[in-house]
């Protein structure tokens, strides 16, 4: 097969069913799978299409991306009677600013098994087209964090500047290296095309076993927020976040086992969260190098002013 | 800090240090303007002052028992790694699987057929090692597998670190003892569990590398902790005390996805 033809077999995995044009835009994408503990991530982002009625656009045909053994197609019954077979689903939404600011690009998937390199290609084309100024990837993991503190959610960029209208944001620079995941392969794609971008992630109480955390996903949209030109209510996801406490609270009430252990994530959760606010290490000993300077530059001063007399 | 360490000098003894710093001499350019110090000491601080503008991090090394090591933590900071790694078992087959570093830009995962290779080569920048166990384990084994390594850096196993504070035991139980319990479903896996994720890996299960890799940070984003805990009881109420020292290496090891069900799977 020509380089054409494998050109066209490429981009023929993009099924299109409308070309909007859309500008200056923000790209929220979020994978289904590990990196969407309690669904929370992929939840916050079809809340998002729910709230603003995002339109979907275009998909990714999985046939090439997926290994069907691995990631299985799910069959289920119609209340037609019919039996309904769904596919992974890689699945593009706009939504379009009517004062002409900021428009949206949302893309719920799920990570592929093969070609990463291919599908982050059919990825990068949907961004550029869609003239995108700011990448957010969200995600969600399990982890050592108690229910009984304020979510977590963490965010990272490898851009000290995220661009115009985001000046303010500021996360901390990833300083990992080794194997890495799917979402940083698309940060790099994007960030050949100096489109910068942010990674967000929600962490789960890994002791609970829920297929939704309604207080994570509340958490992360609230972070999302600031990267959205439209007004988001979470009152109802709020609601629902109180309820899930509640129950929460209730159902582990008389498990004293789990109590001793959500009391020492606790403790570590503060602690960690005294040292996330601490300055830095080394701005410490500068600031107190300097206070040691200046108090022998002012204990100096006072033995000169002793000669002087 | 090692310009107020004295007891690297020949005929020092820690009593002989304590007695200079209470006359007054804190450091060693107090030392070198007194008359506390005979020719062959004089010429011995010299040798110091020359080595620490070299940042010759070994011929500290050299001049410390293993135990009193500590010494060198804030001198070498920036040219530090925490060091920690997991192999497939102690027996003569076994092989290493991962090491992961830890220095002031962060957290570093090298990986068996992946970039292990790149270890050797890594390893050169640095003048100081942090392990814990490692004069016994992990730099000893990785010279094995990959020859000649870490030659121009100097060594501060924290286990024997913490034997001089009469702290005896694994990492987990130390960090227990003075507080620094990391909690959480990780801190319950152990080297074996470690095997078992390496193997899950090569079998094909998803997730259980970034497991390892998160099981294995955790491990070494402890080390700068314990360290500056061992440095502060050590020094407390000295000049070495001040300014203290505080590693720049840290990471934040949450930002690392791992698979809490294989953890639960594990610990079943």
């Amino acid at each position: 097969m020509g380089t054409k033809e494998q050109l066209a077999r490429v981009l023929s995995a993009l099924l299109y069913t409308e070309h909007p044009i859309l500008s200056n835009t923000v790209f929220l994408a979020a994978w289904g799978g590990w990196p969407d503990a309690a669904e929370s991530a992929t939840r916050s982002l079809r809340e998002l299409v729910r709230q603003l009625s995002a339109t979907l656009f275009v998909s990714i045909d999985p046939e090439d991306f997926f290994d069907f053994a691995e990631q299985r197609p799910m069959i289920s019954n119609e209340s037609s009677g019919s039996r309904k077979l769904t596919w992974p689903k890689n699945e593009f939404y706009y939504w379009k600013a009517d004062d002409g600011g900021r428009d949206l690009l949302i893309f719920i998937g799920v990570e592929p098994n093969l070609k990463w390199r291919t599908y982050t290609d059919l990825i990068h084309k949907i961004a550029s087209e869609s003239d995108t100024r700011l990448l957010v990837t969200v995600g969600a993991l399990l982890d050592s964090v108690p229910h009984t503190r304020s979510p977590r959610v963490t965010g990272s960029s490898v851009n000290t500047d995220l661009g115009p209208g985001f000046e303010h944001i500021r996360y901390a620079v990833p300083n990992y290296e080794g194997p890495s995941g799917l979402t940083s392969v698309l940060v790099d794609r994007l960030g050949q095309d100096n489109i910068p971008s942010a990674s967000i992630w929600g962490h789960s109480p890994h002791y609970l076993q829920v297929a939704q955390n309604p207080t994570l996903t509340h958490a992360i949209l609230s972070e999302l927020q600031q990267f959205i030109a439209a007004p988001i209510d979470l009152s109802k996801l709020a609601k629902e976040a109180e309820e899930f406490d509640e129950n929460l609270v209730r159902a582990l009430s008389d498990q004293q086992e789990i109590e001793g252990y959500v009391k020492r994530l606790e403790e570590r959760y503060d602690s960690e969260e005294e040292y996330r606010q601490s300055p830095e290490p080394a701005a410490l000993v500068q600031e107190l190098e300097d206070f040691l300077r200046q108090q022998r530059g002012s204990d100096e001063t006072a033995e000169d002013g002793d000669n002087d007399d | 800090m090692l310009r107020n360490s004295f007891v690297h000098i020949q005929g020092f003894t820690i009593d002989d240090e304590e007695d200079l710093w209470a006359n007054g001499v804190r450091d060693w350019d107090d030392a070198l303007a007194s008359d506390q110090l005979n020719a062959e000491q004089r010429q011995s601080l010299e040798i110091s002052l020359a080595a620490l503008a070299a940042r010759d991090a070994v011929y500290f090394s050299e001049q410390y028992r293993a135990g009193s090591r500590w010494r060198l933590l804030p001198d070498f900071d920036d040219e530090t790694a925490f060091l920690d790694i997991e192999t497939t078992g102690l027996g003569g087959d076994s092989y290493l699987t991962m090491c992961g570093i830890l220095d002031s830009s962060g957290f570093k995962a090298y990986i068996r057929g992946d970039n292990l290779d790149q270890l050797v080569n890594d390893l050169d920048q640095y003048k100081l090692v942090v392990t814990f166990n490692g004069i016994s384990f992990d730099v000893p084994w990785l010279r094995r597998e990959l020859g000649p390594l870490l030659n121009n850096a100097a060594h501060v196993d924290l286990m024997h670190v913490f034997r001089g504070l009469g702290l005896r035991g694994g990492l987990k139980k130390i960090e227990k003892t003075v507080g620094l319990d990391r909690g959480g479903d990780l801190s319950m896996l152990t080297g074996r569990d470690a095997v078992v994720l390496w193997n899950l890996a090569q079998d094909g299960e998803p997730n259980a590398l970034e497991t390892l890799i998160r099981y294995n940070a955790e491990d070494v984003s402890s080390l700068p902790r314990l360290a500056e805990y061992a440095y502060g009881q050590n020094s407390v109420g000295t000049p070495m005390a001040v300014p203290g020292y505080f590693s720049t290496a840290r990471f934040d090891t949450s930002t690392l996805p791992y698979d809490s069900s294989l953890v639960q799977y594990l610990c079943r």
